[in-house]
Parts: structure tokens; C-alpha cells; sequence
């Protein structure tokens, strides 16, 4: 009879284990998808309002602006750095690993491969992930708390409009431009710096028309998806995250590492989809 | 009298620019209180005061006045018309034409000054930058600043801030004026700039809604409000104006 008991007991701990186990993923699946669905009214906005004229009115432009230049301008440094960087390493290891035979054969289309297919985008989006993602969603979270989106709209000035979209869009179109900076400057740090070392890179002209004569449409769309795609999704999450952190200051932390999480997790998926579209 | 009996038949509705019928609205943060079954209106070139009570600073009420918070009983109009029938634009631009003296903290800190005082006009007007920002240096020298302030929010004075979130509600001649503790350090050395900015906008029409915890600022012969009333608790009650 005890044992009957006993064993009936246990059975109730573990269905009311297994109900509470089914009720936490369920609440998790429930949070991810209402995340989701948040990040996709923001692209969804952000893509209506750029192409709305009325829009662009002047207070929007000057957010605008003084996005582009913390997200853009500002972080034009540490990409041109980094680029020359990256030129120098692959001079070196395109000695170690090729004979001086093939150097001025394949150089273009090495550099195509790994600087415009893969790197460039990828490092540009994870140096302004780490520069600018994070801030964005901390800087966000903190207008949320401080009740500063509550003063725009007692303004009449939607914060959605005023405080989201020009981020979004400027940290986009920072990305795009960063990309082809960082793409020059390392092809002109490869030169440079091969002319140096006594790598046959050619004449300039002939650098620069085996390099760019290696560019293909794949190439090119797979870069412009590859920097924006990524760089528009780090916008909206950081946003998301940032306005959706509660009210008390403890959540800006929070919201900043979440955001920085998941814009490195959605920049690798988006460009590993766009390598095995544009290449398999 | 609880402002829910007060009798509201014998006037145009179109004549209220501001009309709250048994409005609750529920508490919570960021509010000390919640308001239950609040109804007033306020006419054109009226102004009431609203004496605040002790520890319950932050109502909904301006939030609700501005169309910012929907309540969960009654209904606001601002100018004749509903805020809950409004789309969001035409909210947006109903917003624009009511000043506000916000409760701390009222400011964007991630802008200059000049660019917080100027934000609505500038977002809602196609006024000249140079048209805007000559009406806020005028407004500005009225409330006893040196021009109009520049550095971000964080660099002033408590007592300057208050003065130019004056200028900022007064920008642009509102149609409808909340002002949310106007006073808060800086009584009464502000009273007459206020008092004289007040005047001017209800004699062009405007309405005033004027919140005070401080006794001074409700005893001030001055203000001669048309309407004056007291939050207790989360109800409002109406007492005998001037």
C-alpha cells in the first residue's frame, strides 16, 4: 500500500515537473516570437519611412545626420586601420603559401575571395556591432527610462520615428559605405605593402584591373546584401532591445549584451545563407 | 462638488479646448497616483489651477490631456475632437499645437538646448530656423536667460532649466498651455515673466491648465484663475475660482 503511495507520488512530482518544463519553453518560444515579430515591425518601418518624403522633415534629417557621423564618420578610423591590417597579413601569408610564379596570376582573385565575398562585410559589421550596437540599445534603454521618448511625443514627434528609424538607417548606410572603404583600403595596403616586400603585384594599373576585373554580379550583390542586410537587422535589434528593456536602469545592461548577442548571431546566419545563395 | 457631478449641458462643445468626461486612468509607473473619474473643460482664454497633493506629484493628467495615455474609462477631447479618434498623425499634430512644462525631467539629452526648445517647431512648422529661434531668444530674455541657452541639459542650472522649459511651452503659441509645477524653484522670481506670458496667451485664446503643490504659488492673487481645483488622492475636486 505505501509503495502504491509512494510510487503515485512520484508520478505527481514528475507530470507537475514535466507541465512546469513544457510551460517554460512554451513561455520562451512565446518571448522569441513576440521579439521577432517586434524586429520585423521595425524593419518593416524603417523600409515604409525611408521612402516617404514627408517623412524627411528637418528634425529627422539632423538625427539622421548625427547618426551617420557616430555610426559613419566616426568609425572611419579603426575600419581604415583594420583594413591595412588585413592587407598586410594576406601579402605575408600570399608569400608563404604561393610561389612567386603564381603571385601576379591569383592575387585579384584572392583578394575578391576573401576580402570582398567574406571579409570585409563581416568585419565591418562586427566592428560597428561592437562600436555602435551595443550603445545603441544602452542609449535607447536609457531614453526609455529617463522618459525621454515620452517628451518627443508630448511634442508631438513620434519616437519611433525620431528616436529608431534614423539610427537604423544610418547605421545601414555606415555599414555600406565602411565596407567599401575597408574593401580599398586593404586592396591599397595589399599593393603597398606587396611593392615593398617584393611580392609581383604588377604596375597599379594592372593591381587594380586584375583585382576589380575579378569582381563578378555575385560578388557584387553578395557584398551589398552581406553589409546591409545584417547591418539593418544590428539597427532594429538594438532598438527592439533598447525600448523593450523595461523601465528600471538595472535592464540597460541587460539590453546592450542581448543586443550585441544577437546582432553577431544574425550577421553570421545572413551572411552564411548569402555565401551558399550567391556561391553554392 | 467632485468635478464628476459637475453639470457640463448649456455649452458648445467646439467652444472647450480641452473637455475630460469621468476619465480613470489607472497608476503605476511612472505615476504616483492613478485619477478616477476626473471631468472638467476648459474653455478658450480659461486657466485652471490644480493644487497637487503632498507625495502624489506625477499624475497621468497631462499625459492623458496630451492624448498620450488612453484611459481605461471616459473620454478626452482637445479642440472638439477625441483623441481616441484621431489616426496617429493627426495625434502627432494635435501635440503640436499644446505647451508643455514637463515634470522632471522634461529634456532630450542627447540635443543641445537650442535644439530642445526648438524640436516641435521645427518638426511641425516650416517657419525659418532663424523665425524660430528669434521668438525663443525673445521668449528666452522674458523669462530673465541671457538669450536662448546652448550646451546640453545635463550643463544647467536646475532653476535655468525650468525657465527655458517656460520658453519651450510658449514657443509657437499653443492653443493649449500645461504647466506642470512651472514655479519649482524658481518662485517667485519667475511669477512675473510667467504671469505675463499667461496673460498674453489667453488673451489670443489659449487655454491654461496650471499645476501647483506649493501654497504660495496657489495663494498668489496674481494668477486669477478662472477655476480652481484639488487632487485628493486620486480624485479631483473643484473649488471656487476667482
Amino acid at each position: 500500500m505505501t509503495t502504491t503511495r509512494t510510487l503515485a507520488r512520484r508520478l505527481g512530482e514528475y507530470g507537475r515537473a514535466s507541465v512546469r518544463l513544457c510551460a517554460s519553453v512554451g513561455e520562451f518560444a512565446r518571448m522569441q516570437n513576440s521579439k521577432l515579430l517586434q524586429i520585423a515591425a521595425v524593419v518593416s518601418a524603417v523600409q515604409i519611412a525611408t521612402f516617404r518624403p514627408s517623412y524627411w522633415r528637418r528634425t529627422i534629417r539632423s538625427a539622421f545626420a548625427r547618426e551617420m557621423l557616430s555610426s559613419g564618420v566616426e568609425a572611419i578610423g579603426i575600419i581604415g586601420f583594420l583594413a591595412i591590417a588585413l592587407g598586410v597579413l594576406l601579402v605575408v601569408q600570399y608569400q608563404v603559401w604561393l610561389g612567386s610564379v603564381f603571385q601576379s596570376v591569383l592575387l585579384g582573385p584572392l583578394l575578391v575571395a576573401v576580402v570582398v565575398r567574406e571579409l570585409a562585410p563581416i568585419l565591418v559589421n562586427l566592428v560597428v556591432i561592437g562600436r555602435s550596437g551595443g550603445t545603441m540599445a544602452a542609449e535607447l534603454a536609457l531614453i526609455h527610462v529617463s522618459g525621454e521618448d515620452r517628451v518627443a511625443e508630448g511634442q508631438g514627434l513620434d519616437p519611433l520615428d525620431y528616436f529608431v528609424i534614423p539610427r537604423v538607417l544610418a547605421l545601414t548606410l555606415s555599414v555600406l559605405c565602411l565596407t567599401v572603404i575597408f574593401t580599398a583600403c586593404s586592396f591599397l595596403s595589399v599593393y603597398i605593402f606587396g611593392q615593398w616586400i617584393g611580392t609581383k603585384t604588377g604596375s597599379f594599373w594592372d593591381f587594380a584591373q586584375a583585382t576589380l576585373g575579378a569582381v563578378t554580379m555575385a560578388d557584387a550583390v553578395s557584398l551589398l546584401v552581406k553589409s546591409t542586410v545584417p547591418a539593418m537587422l544590428t539597427g532594429c535589434i538594438s532598438c527592439a532591445e533598447g525600448f523593450g528593456a523595461g523601465d528600471r536602469a538595472a535592464e540597460v545592461r541587460r539590453a546592450s549584451r542581448i543586443a550585441v548577442q544577437r546582432s553577431v548571431i544574425a550577421l553570421f546566419v545572413v551572411s552564411t545563407l548569402t555565401s551558399i545563395v550567391a556561391y553554392s | 462638488m467632485s468635478t464628476k457631478d459637475r453639470p457640463s449641458a448649456g455649452r458648445n462643445v467646439s467652444d472647450a479646448v480641452l473637455d475630460f468626461r469621468q476619465v480613470t486612468v489607472e497608476g503605476g509607473h511612472p505615476y504616483d497616483t492613478a485619477i478616477w473619474q476626473i471631468s472638467f473643460r476648459l474653455g478658450r482664454s480659461e486657466l485652471m489651477l490644480l493644487r497637487l497633493e503632498a507625495g502624489h506629484l506625477c499624475l497621468p493628467l497631462a499625459d492623458v490631456a496630451q492624448g498620450m495615455v488612453e484611459p481605461i474609462e471616459g473620454s478626452v477631447s482637445f479642440l472638439g475632437e477625441r483623441w481616441s479618434a484621431l489616426s496617429d498623425e493627426a495625434r502627432l499634430a494635435a501635440r503640436a499645437r499644446i505647451g508643455r512644462v514637463f515634470d522632471e525631467p522634461g529634456w532630450i539629452s542627447d540635443l543641445d538646448m537650442d535644439e530642445n526648445i526648438t524640436l516641435s517647431q521645427r518638426h511641425h512648422t516650416r517657419r525659418t530656423e532663424a523665425a524660430i529661434r528669434d521668438e525663443a531668444s525673445e521668449l528666452a530674455r522674458r523669462f530673465s536667460l541671457p538669450g536662448l541657452p546652448q550646451g546640453k541639459p545635463s550643463d544647467m542650472r536646475a532653476p535655468d532649466l525650468r525657465r527655458a522649459a517656460c520658453v519651450r511651452a510658449f514657443l509657437g503659441q499653443p492653443e493649449l498651455l500645461i504647466l506642470e509645477r512651472p514655479t519649482a524653484g524658481v518662485y517667485p522670481e519667475i511669477m512675473p515673466a510667467l504671469m505675463a506670458s499667461v496673460r498674453a496667451a489667453r488673451s489670443r485664446g489659449a487655454a491654461v491648465l496650471w499645476t501647483t503643490d506649493d501654497w504660495e504659488v496657489w495663494n498668489d492673487a496674481g494668477i486669477k484663475p478662472t477655476s480652481r481645483c484639488a487632487m485628493t488622492g486620486s480624485q479631483m475636486s473643484i473649488l471656487p475660482g476667482d
